[in-house]
């Protein structure tokens, strides 16, 4: 009868605090949201079901959560606490990115640069609220909009708070149709909204071939803590756009990036229990990661104002918006509120190169912080 | 306590950011972030010049032909464009 009791104070109900009941219902709304709603549900699935697999409670003795040494989920985690993850979920990116229309009309590459606003005002804020250096430049990295950026430099700069980094990245990407609209229309007159951009040109193969290699040799030079991101990224894209490398790039921007992302998503979800993410400086990482998101958006937004001031080909202000990377989602949102005023402007493919210029910008923003910060 | 242990310092103060050098560090970030990006972009702009350069000493079709063309053009055309083609080309020949 003793060895039934003994048993039952080892059971997940016995070992079930509050904290961790609050977590298990946090996961079960990701997972809710992600059928019901859509929202990015090839992330927030693997995520929800995680962060219930993580908070299920367990005896001290027993080595069975990602924080545990030589767990299962310990070494799947592994990926993710040392930065393993990310690059590879950017080969698959690269893999699956076309950069014809960033290559057709390369101003809208600037966009991707206003936007990173949003990483350096972040950063300010938390520094102000009281974090350190490198706390503030890993919180700083989700107005970048990018998952696996956010994760890359959290892992490097502060470890400790990777999951509420990671799940603030990730939440807030799912809500990027949520929170960028109202900001978008603020920002702009209808008449901008209303502004139809010239169709972009048709791109050489050559001009595929030879953009990936030299934009990473002039990134990776500028900014070397870019090198693991923005290698993958166009490494990947240079497998796709070669032409001689089909089978490897079809591998990189499905299989590899499938398992990578259900990998990354559970484990990132399995580190949120919560004795270590229900504390206030999570809360605080929320608040500046909303806060983040919306300075990028305006930054974005705000940026192709200032640059229409100057062209004669003005662009659609709506556009900015998709410089905070979250690719496609972003590009798809100005898609639809473009669509609102105008039902015949398609906004998407000019909206696709901002877009995949933030990615580029956010790991270059990454880089400087990882080479500034870092101690 | 923050979770690595060290004490959180919820004291919200300017000088925060002074000590931790905020402000330089964020517009330094800024500059080069847009200072790369702007090389990016001028590149790009310059790339067909350098392109049209390039391919009169070697014009596109001498390189080597990559072996995804005819793949694509398969898989880019599915089932349904197929027999639609079919269709149209049907009635045409019968009109």
């Amino acid at each position: 009868m003793d060895i039934f009791f003994e048993f039952l104070q080892t059971t997940g109900f016995a070992q079930m605090t509050i904290g961790n009941l609050a977590m298990v219902i946090i996961g079960l709304i990701f997972i809710t949201l992600a059928i019901t709603k859509d929202y990015e549900p090839l992330l927030l699935v693997p995520i929800g079901f995680g962060v219930v697999v993580g908070n299920i409670g367990y005896v001290d003795t027993m080595t069975l959560g990602v924080y545990d040494e030589g767990s299962v989920l310990y070494y799947i985690y592994f990926g993710v606490s040392q930065g393993i993850f990310p690059p590879l979920i950017f080969l698959g990116i690269g893999a699956m990115t076309d950069f014809s229309t960033m290559l057709s009309n390369p101003k809208l590459i600037l966009l991707g640069a206003t936007a990173q606003i949003g990483i350096f005002l972040t950063f300010i804020g938390a520094l102000y609220l009281g974090f350190t250096p490198e706390e503030a430049g890993a919180i700083g990295i989700i107005g970048g909009a990018d998952g696996p950026t956010a994760i890359f430099l959290s892992s490097k700069l502060a470890p400790h708070l990777l999951g509420a980094i990671a799940i603030a990245a990730y939440s807030y990407m799912a809500l990027v149709p949520v929170i960028q609209p109202p900001i978008m229309r603020l920002l702009t007159t209808r008449e901008e909204r209303l502004i139809r951009m010239a169709e972009p040109r048709a791109t050489s193969q050559r001009e595929r071939i030879v953009f990936p290699i030299v934009a990473f040799l002039i990134a990776a030079l500028i900014a070397p803590g870019s090198i693991a991101l923005l290698g993958m990224l166009f490494f990947g894209n240079l497998l796709k756009e070669s032409g001689v490398t089909e089978r490897l790039a079809n591998t990189a921007r499905t299989g590899l990036i499938d398992i990578v992302t259900i990998l990354l998503g559970f484990s990132v979800g399995a580190s949120t229990q919560a004795q270590t993410f229900l504390r206030p400086d999570s809360l605080l990482i929320f608040g500046l990661g909303a806060l983040s998101f919306c300075i990028a958006t305006a930054g974005g937004v705000l940026g192709a104002k200032f640059m229409n001031l100057f062209l004669k080909e003005k662009i659609n202000p709506l556009v900015g918006a998709a410089g905070v990377s979250a690719v496609p989602d972003s590009a798809r949102v100005v898609q639809m509120v473009g669509q609102q005023e105008d039902p015949q402007n398609y906004l998407l493919m000019h909206a696709m190169a901002p877009n995949v210029a933030g990615v580029v910008g956010s790991a270059i923003g990454a880089g400087i912080l990882w080479s500034v910060l870092v101690k | 306590v923050k979770r690595d242990g060290t004490e959180l310092n919820f004291t919200f103060d300017i000088q925060n950011i002074i000590d931790g050098q905020g402000i330089s560090i964020a517009i330094t970030g800024m500059v080069i972030v847009f200072f790369a990006l702007s090389v990016i972009s001028l590149f790009i702009a310059a790339l067909p010049h350098i392109l049209t350069l390039f391919a009169r000493r070697w014009p596109e079709s001498e390189g080597h032909q990559p072996t995804r063309t005819a793949a694509h053009t398969q898989e880019a055309v599915s089932d349904e464009a197929v027999a639609a083609i079919a269709m149209a080309f049907h009635h045409r020949r019968q009109a």
